[in-house]
Order: structure tokens, then C-alpha cells, then sequence
């Protein structure tokens, strides 16, 4: 077993690069790699790195997440609601707060979970896989209105599945441990109201702050180190103050995109330095799954998936019929939307960290175990909604 | 040295109404596409068209929509698109403009404008009043010529 973090961290990078590309020729997606290799690196399998590496990375994954949610916090610009349009805006809010409702009720009534670990694992279901939903598409040279919807939806959807993660989170925080009476409940729901309230506030201050400032920046360099600077002291004062990274970081990245006329510059810069920070962000998801916790959890892996792919199919049904979209929209749109990956990983392995011990591991084993699960069936559902939509041809269906 | 002193005045601009075919036709015998002002009635700038904003247009639709998701690899292939004859008139420039674009003020110095140019990683940047209104363009080399200029060597 390796004790060294340095040499830990090299080992996972050079793995991590040639075991992507071995596992890429078996069409299986890039981040599916990363967590089975986290998985046989584990102290569970080959004990290869030692479990203090992997316990110590808590703050790692906020940070990450931080990334993530401050990237899609661009997509939440007047630009993008105009280019995708109202159609797809409204499905894309349908399909992902049906999921967490079905999901929330179901296992807080019918599984007795406690109401906090229903409502995380209700969030975690509303988050989809645009990386696959893409490659499906292009794979398959997809053409049509169906095509464009679908595309437009896993734009923004991964977006709303984080906000309903952070607020989700904020009111499990707060409810963790079981308010006794209804005076209780109020000051719970106060409590997340203001962890909720004080991050938006804290995005948009960090923003503003950033557009004051950014005028000192003169060369590309320095805007690397101003913008992951910001990204932390975000992160950071979240993290110091009780509020959601998630929720203040993707405030940050939404104000910015619609307050500074150069803010695409400064996404980009992130952009040259995550690779590597997502690679180890999925290698401890793997590593952090307890191999005993996955058999133990199969009857609610069944039912999250059952219940998600009933809550994607209704929630896109419902916001189809509302929005007046064409009936193969209606039919088909939340099968396609089935895929699930990089988004509800995060949110599982914040979760995990987040609420610790057993339930901590309860909600990333049934994460990773459906995950792996959408991973393997979700392309090929995806393909078969499109081919019934017909937006694929005879010719590539057969490809 | 203020940026007023090196511009190029002679602008070609557009209008948002102008036609992608006329844009086509006013711009091919250039060696190569310059950087396009779209200005409004008042001569205000509110857009530019650059080579990016015409290969969007051959591109899947997915290649602009999917730019801030993360984990999504895009494919940037710009033959794939079987474009309708009729795009020539349908789409005008207010359809493929970029309205996120840098400018500079006509009084700001050169190292300024060289350094804007850098930063943004660009050839050139619309030079613009205080209302905004366009003034000219500045790029690398009206920069450069200056300079020799300025050296007695041209």
C-alpha cells in the first residue's frame, strides 16, 4: 500500500489516463472509468492507496463541486432561456422536480428512510448525463424537433438538479437530527431559509466584488489565479459561514455570466485546469463506495431506479402537455432523459461527506450502483426514444 | 499614445438586418474575414460577427449550447451540416452576432490596447466613445505600424 499523497496523486493521474483509454474502446464513458478504477484501487479490492488518502479528501470534493456548479452557473444566463427557449425551459423544470418528489415520498413513506436521506436521494434523481445524451446523438447523427428538445433540456437540466441538490441539502442539514415538536420544524425550516437565502446572497456579493476587481488583471495567467481565487474565497466562506458551496458557487457563476460583458473569458480559464481535478473527483467516488454497503442496498438501488424513471417520464410528460410540445415529446422525452452520471456522483459524494457514517455510504452506494446501471442502459434508451421520435434514420439505427 | 492616434477609421460595418448572403458578398474578397461591427440607427455597437460566429452556424447546434457543461466533450466538426440554400436570406446578422465582445474607449493608451489584445486573446477590438458608439477598429498590427512610425522606420 502507498502512504505517500504525492505519489498516491501521480499514481491515480497515470492510471486514470491509460485506464480511460483502454476503457474507452468499449464505448463505456469516460467517467464510468474513473470510478472503476477508483473502485479497484480501493482499500475494498487491490489496496493500492491508503484509506487515509481517501478519508482526507472532504474538502477536495467541495471544491470540485464548487466548479461544477459555479460551470453551470453560466448556463443560467438570459442568453441561454432565450436560445433554448420556453418549451424547453419548462419540461427541463418539470422533468427534474417530478423526480425528487416521487423519490422523496416513496422512500420517506414506503421505505422509512429517515425524511433527510429521502429528500438528498429524491434530489440526486433529478440530475442527468449530458455527456452521454450528446454522444448518443451525434453517434447517431439525430436530426429533428425531438432532437433539438432533448438537447436543449440536458443543457440546463443538470443545473436545476443542483439547486434542488442545494436546497435539498440546506433543509436535510437542518433536519438531520429530528425535530421533536412543530416548534422544532419552524426553527428547522428557519434555519435552511437562511442557509438558503445567505448563499444566494454570498454568490452575488463574491460576483460583484469579482467585477470591481477585475480590472488589476493583465495578463491570462493572472486571470487563472483571480478567477480559481474567487472560485475559493466563495467556496471558502461558504464553508465557514454554514452555507451551501453549491447553491453560493453556481449565484457566483450566474451573476457573473449576466453582469460582466467578458465573463466567458474567465470560464474558460477554469476550463484549462479541470481535467485533472474531475479525474480525481471520480476515483474517490469509486474509492469511497463500501463494497458490504453495495449488496446491502440493492432493494433501494431497484426502487431509486424504478421510481426515477418514473419521475423523468411523468415530469416530461406533465411539462410537455403544459407547454403544448408534440406528442412524441410527450411519449418519449423522459426515457431520453434516463442517462445519469457526473452531476449526481458529485452530489452523492458531497452527501456523503456532508452527512457521514452509515448514511453517508447508504446514499453514494445507491448512487453509484444506479449510476453505473443508467450508465449501461440510458445510451441505449436514449437511442431507442430518438429512433421512435423518428429523428434517427434507418441507415444509422443499423449502424 | 492614445489608441485615437492608430485606429483604422474606415470601418465597414453591418446592420443586425443585414442578410447573411450580403454579409457573404461584402466581405469575400478580403484575405480574410475582418473583425465585423454591427451597429444600430445611432451608429451604437451592439454586436460583432467574427469567423467563429459563421462556422457556429455549420456547426451542430449543440456545440454553442453545450460550451459551459461540464464532462461534455463536443465534437467541433464543421462538415456535417447540410445547410438550406434559402439560410442566404432567412438568417440575418442578428441571429449569428456575438453581443459578449470586448471593446476599448478611443482614449485609452496603446499599452492599453496591446494589453486588452493579449488578454483577450484576440486580432482585433472596436474602438468605441464613451456612449458607445463605434470610432474604429484597432488590431495588433495598427499597433505595430505605429510603432515603426513613431521610430522613423516607415
Amino acid at each position: 500500500m502507498i502512504e505517500s499523497t504525492v505519489l498516491s496523486l501521480g499514481i491515480i493521474f497515470i492510471l486514470g489516463f491509460f485506464f480511460s483509454r483502454l476503457i474507452k474502446k468499449l464505448k463505456i464513458p469516460t467517467i464510468t472509468a474513473y470510478i472503476i478504477l477508483g473502485i479497484l484501487l480501493s482499500p475494498n479490492l487491490f489496496n493500492l492507496i491508503s484509506e487515509k488518502f481517501f478519508e482526507s479528501s472532504g474538502f477536495f470534493t467541495n471544491i470540485v463541486l464548487g466548479m461544477i456548479a459555479f460551470s453551470l452557473g453560466e448556463g443560467f444566463s438570459l442568453r441561454t432561456f432565450k436560445e433554448v427557449g420556453k418549451a424547453v425551459t419548462g419540461i427541463s423544470i418539470t422533468a427534474s422536480i417530478i423526480p425528487w418528489i416521487f423519490v422523496t415520498i416513496v422512500f420517506w413513506f414506503v421505505f422509512k428512510q429517515p425524511f433527510y436521506i429521502a429528500l438528498i436521494m429524491g434530489a440526486i434523481a433529478s440530475a442527468t448525463d449530458p455527456a452521454t445524451t450528446v454522444a448518443v446523438t451525434q453517434e447517431y447523427k439525430s436530426k429533428g424537433e425531438f432532437t433539438d428538445t432533448l438537447l436543449g433540456i440536458v443543457a440546463i437540466d443538470d443545473a436545476w438538479a443542483l439547486i434542488i441538490f442545494g436546497l435539498s441539502l440546506s433543509l436535510a442539514g437542518s433536519f438531520v437530527n429530528g425535530a421533536a415538536n412543530l416548534a422544532g420544524v419552524y426553527k428547522d425550516f428557519l434555519k435552511a431559509f437562511f442557509e438558503i437565502g445567505g448563499s444566494i446572497l454570498l454568490g452575488a456579493i463574491i460576483a460583484l466584488l469579482f467585477n470591481k476587481l477585475c480590472r488589476f488583471i493583465y495578463t491570462t495567467k493572472d486571470r487563472l489565479i483571480y478567477t480559481f481565487g474567487f472560485l475559493l474565497l466563495c467556496a471558502g466562506s461558504a464553508i465557514i459561514f454554514n452555507l451551501s458551496v453549491i447553491l453560493s458557487c453556481m449565484i457566483f457563476g450566474t451573476v457573473l455570466a449576466n453582469t460582466n460583458r467578458t465573463s466567458f473569458d474567465y470560464f474558460d480559464s477554469l476550463r484549462e485546469i479541470d481535467a485533472p481535478l474531475y479525474l480525481l473527483f471520480f476515483v474517490l467516488a469509486g474509492a469511497s463506495l463500501k463494497l458490504d454497503m453495495f449488496m446491502r442496498v440493492s432493494v433501494l438501488t431497484l426502487a431509486f431506479i424504478l421510481l426515477r424513471s418514473l419521475g423523468k417520464t411523468s415530469g416530461a410528460f406533465f411539462g410537455a402537455r403544459i407547454v403544448g410540445a408534440s406528442a412524441a415529446i410527450k411519449k418519449y422525452m423522459g426515457l431520453a432523459l434516463l442517462p445519469q452520471a457526473g452531476v449526481a456522483l458529485g452530489c452523492a459524494l458531497v452527501a456523503k461527506h456532508t452527512i457521514g457514517g452509515v448514511w453517508g455510504d447508504l446514499v453514494l452506494s445507491v448512487t453509484i450502483a444506479a449510476t453505473v446501471i443508467f450508465e449501461l442502459v440510458g445510451p441505449w434508451i436514449t437511442k431507442l426514444s430518438l429512433v421512435r421520435a423518428g429523428d434517427i434514420s434507418a441507415e444509422e439505427e443499423q449502424l | 499614445m492614445q489608441v485615437k492616434d492608430a485606429m483604422k477609421k474606415d470601418v465597414i460595418k453591418v446592420r443586425r438586418s443585414t442578410s447573411l448572403r450580403t454579409l457573404l458578398s461584402i466581405f469575400k474578397d478580403f484575405h480574410s474575414l475582418p473583425l465585423i461591427p454591427v451597429v444600430n440607427g445611432n451608429d451604437r455597437l451592439i454586436g460583432i460577427v467574427c469567423s467563429e460566429s459563421l462556422l457556429d452556424l455549420l456547426r451542430p447546434r449543440q456545440t454553442k449550447l453545450f460550451r459551459n457543461v461540464p464532462f461534455v466533450e463536443i465534437d467541433k466538426a464543421v462538415f456535417d451540416l447540410d445547410p438550406l440554400p434559402a439560410m442566404g436570406e432567412l438568417i440575418i446578422t442578428e441571429d449569428i452576432m456575438d453581443t459578449n465582445f470586448v471593446v476599448i474607449g478611443e482614449d485609452d493608451s496603446l499599452a492599453d490596447a496591446y494589453k486588452s489584445l493579449q488578454l483577450h486573446k484576440r486580432e482585433k477590438l472596436p474602438v468605441v466613445d464613451k456612449e458607445g458608439r463605434l470610432l474604429g477598429i484597432i488590431g495588433i498590427f495598427d499597433i505595430i505600424w505605429r510603432m515603426f512610425k513613431e521610430k522613423g522606420i516607415v
